[in-house]
């Protein structure tokens, strides 16, 4: 299958990318540093025999059309679209504008021009698209608050491009992360245990096909952010997180 | 962030800086302002990927194949990939790396950065020998390009020069063709340690790998044990090959010493009679012989807290005769039990700080305590004596004095190194130990 993976240089991304790899799908990746992508690349095509195609972009300066174009030319039709990218800081009040804007345009304007570019080669038969949000939307809180505000408007373009594409065969898988172990939790003390990528990776990849909406990964983050979310706002307001 | 290390041999345990980039961006972005050092799987004997004050940089997660050619033999990967993973990748394509440690968590810059020896040093030499060239990072000097032809001090200086020079990002190395993914083995029983001595050579000849154990733990007829001999089955065509290792676990256990002068003469016994029982050729799979520690990552546990020492060092050929009597009566003065003890043929000129030389390999791993440090540090002195060389990267009780001794490397390994780096800025427990910080 021809599989577009957006943010493969690290983490989840480059874990799933592995895992499509070895699944024989044919790949265009797209990362932020021509460096990381590059090595990808050359490792999954040695490794897996499988076609791979690498593209370093930065998600604020997109121009959908020309990036449609390239991948068409390369493999064709996209059969697959994983937008995995994202871009984390513990942003709380007012931040600098130019990182709003980043976070907002890497985290969810990118998302929606690039699922848009390619809405219509999903909309034929056995196409999966897949988005990973965070369990940090679930609840606005003062912080993330620009990060947790893209993705929560992510989820909600998610939810309706899966009503969209009633109809068609496309599958909509959408990811409320919840801490994966990659840089962005590196260092940080964590409530709660984080995930491997490649243990993210394996479910993502394994539920190809289903029609899930929007769930959790992994799972158990689904009664943790039920109590956050319907915790009285007087108790909420005095709570740090 | 902080994180607590231990060395393999529980021996040196520091709390250090950790930092493991996954993106080159960060990776290429470390800056002058602290101490680094390079860290691979971070199994080590020695303390030689972190030390207090300074950084350890993981690097783990840069563990792809960059480029491969079958055809000429070499492959170009980053330094973090474990030999595990390669073995998994080359043995279903025909090829091996020609010189492998004994545990396959282990990556390929640790084995550059420790310029290691495999059970075949008498023929393949050490693994510095196959590295066609590599990719270092210094903050102060950038991403350098290495080879034999290109920056060839550099190169020289940077394999087998335990992370000092910089973080060893990639490298290109040889191939040999495997022959068969199943490996024909013999153990043939020797009774003491000058016949351990005299086979080994012999059968060198013979044998694709060749090492002995022998058990120095029995007071009463020390040095009986049995030679491992393994040659490559031509009857078994090479096939895609996993490794099934447990994870090794420097300091990772709480378990009571097991190990005592009072229980190993008792285990050893039958460890031995185990081994020497096992009459005629038994098939084996390559990754067995290959990788020895697999399966007995536990055993390092059974020393308890305190640890182990582990005392590797090269006889030279001539001094074989004079060695033998000289360390059974320095076993027998100090009555301490060594829980493992064995040799390997080696063949190679010294050079540098490289474990290598033409002679016998002999390794004891023994109880950290009092009484093993005491008959260590007169080991020293007999090794100094008769022009042995202890392993640096074994030994996490090795001096800076002993060291200059016994390496006639020395001081040109260490005017190089600050040349290269007058601020010395990649450091580690095992470069401040062997006083290679200093000017």
């Amino acid at each position: 299958m021809n599989t577009l993976v957006i943010g493969a240089s690290a983490g989840l991304g480059r874990a799933i990318a592995e895992r499509l790899a070895a699944d024989g799908h044919a790949l265009y990746l797209i990362a932020s540093d021509p460096r990381d992508i590059a090595a990808l690349v050359s490792d999954l095509n040695i490794r897996f025999g499988v076609k791979v195609t690498g593209e370093s972009l930065d998600l604020a300066k997109l121009d959908v059309a020309a990036l449609r174009r390239r991948v068409h030319e390369s493999f064709g039709r996209v059969e697959n679209l994983f937008y995995i990218a994202g871009v984390s800081m513990l942003d709380s009040g007012p931040v600098a504008d130019d990182l709003a804007v980043r976070l907002i345009e890497v985290n969810f304007t990118a998302a929606v021009r690039i699922v848009n570019a390619f809405l219509l080669d999903l909309k034929e038969d056995g196409a999966n698209l897949v988005g990973a949000g965070s369990v940090s939307s679930s609840r606005g809180r003062r912080t993330n608050s620009v990060y947790a505000a893209a993705k929560s408007g992510l989820e909600t373009y998610f939810a309706a491009m899966r009503h969209f594409l009633v109809g068609s065969q496309c599958r909509v898988q959408f990811y409320r992360l919840g801490y994966i172990d990659t840089r962005m939790t590196f260092g940080q003390r964590l409530m709660f245990p984080a995930l491997k990528p490649d243990q993210g990776a394996k479910v993502i990849v394994d539920n190809l096909g289903r029609d899930l909406g929007a769930v959790y990964l992994p799972w158990w983050w689904w009664p943790i952010t039920a109590i956050i979310r319907l915790l009285p706002w007087p108790i909420f307001k005095r709570l740090n997180i | 962030m902080k994180r607590v290390f231990a060395s393999l041999d529980r021996h040196t345990v520091c709390e250090c800086e950790f930092d493991e980039p996954d993106r080159y961006r960060e990776l290429l972005s470390l800056t002058a302002a602290k101490p680094l050092i390079g860290r691979g799987a971070g199994v080590s004997y020695v303390a030689a990927s972190f030390g207090a004050g300074a950084t350890s940089i993981g690097m783990q997660r840069f563990n792809r194949i960059l480029a491969f050619s079958e055809a000429e033999r070499w492959i170009e990967v980053e330094a973090g990939i474990t030999l595990g993973r390669l073995y998994e990748f080359l043995s279903g394509r025909g090829l091996c790396l020609p010189v492998q440690p004994g545990h396959p968590q282990i990556t390929i810059g640790g084995c550059i950065a420790g310029n290691i020896h495999g059970k075949n040093q008498f023929r393949e030499g050490l693994f510095g020998d196959h590295v066609r060239g590599m990719r270092l990072f210094h903050p102060a000097h950038g991403l350098l390009d290495l080879s034999p032809e290109h920056n060839a001090k550099l190169f020289e200086l940077t394999v087998g020069g335990f992370g000092l020079t910089g973080i060893i990002v990639s490298a290109r190395l040889s191939l040999a063709p495997l022959p068969s993914t199943a490996m024909l083995v013999r153990h043939i029983p020797v009774g003491d340690l000058v016949e351990a001595f005299a086979r080994l050579a012999d059968l060198t000849a013979r044998y694709d790998m060749v090492y002995a154990w022998v058990d120095l733990a029995d007071r009463g007829r020390p040095g009986r044990g049995y030679i491992v001999a393994a040659a490559a089955d031509p009857g078994a065509a090479p096939a895609p090959a996993a490794v099934a290792a447990r994870e090794l676990v420097p300091g990772g256990s709480r378990l009571p010493r097991l190990f005592s002068n009072f229980t190993l003469p008792a285990i050893n016994r039958v460890y031995r009679a185990l081994g020497t029982r096992q009459h005629g050729t038994r098939r084996l799979p390559l990754d067995a012989v290959l990788y020895p520690a697999v399966g007995k990552e536990r055993y390092f546990d059974a020393f308890g807290k305190t640890g182990f020492i582990e005392l590797q060092i090269l006889v030279p050929e001539n001094a074989a005769a004079a060695f033998i009597p000289r360390v059974l009566a320095l076993i027998r003065k100090h009555g301490c039990a060594i829980a493992l003890t064995t040799l390997k043929a080696f063949r190679g000129k010294p050079n540098l700080l490289h474990y290598t030389g033409t002679g016998f390999s002999f390794t004891i791993d023994i109880g950290n305590d009092a009484a093993a440090r005491h008959m260590l540090d007169e080991f020293d002195e007999i090794n100094c004596e008769l022009g042995t060389t202890s392993a640096i990267m074994k030994d996490s009780r090795l001096s800076a004095a002993i060291a200059r001794r016994q390496y006639a490397g020395y001081d040109t390994f260490k005017q190089r190194l600050h040349t290269f780096d007058p601020v010395r800025l990649f450091r580690s427990d095992l470069s401040q130990r062997l006083e290679l910080q200093a000017p």
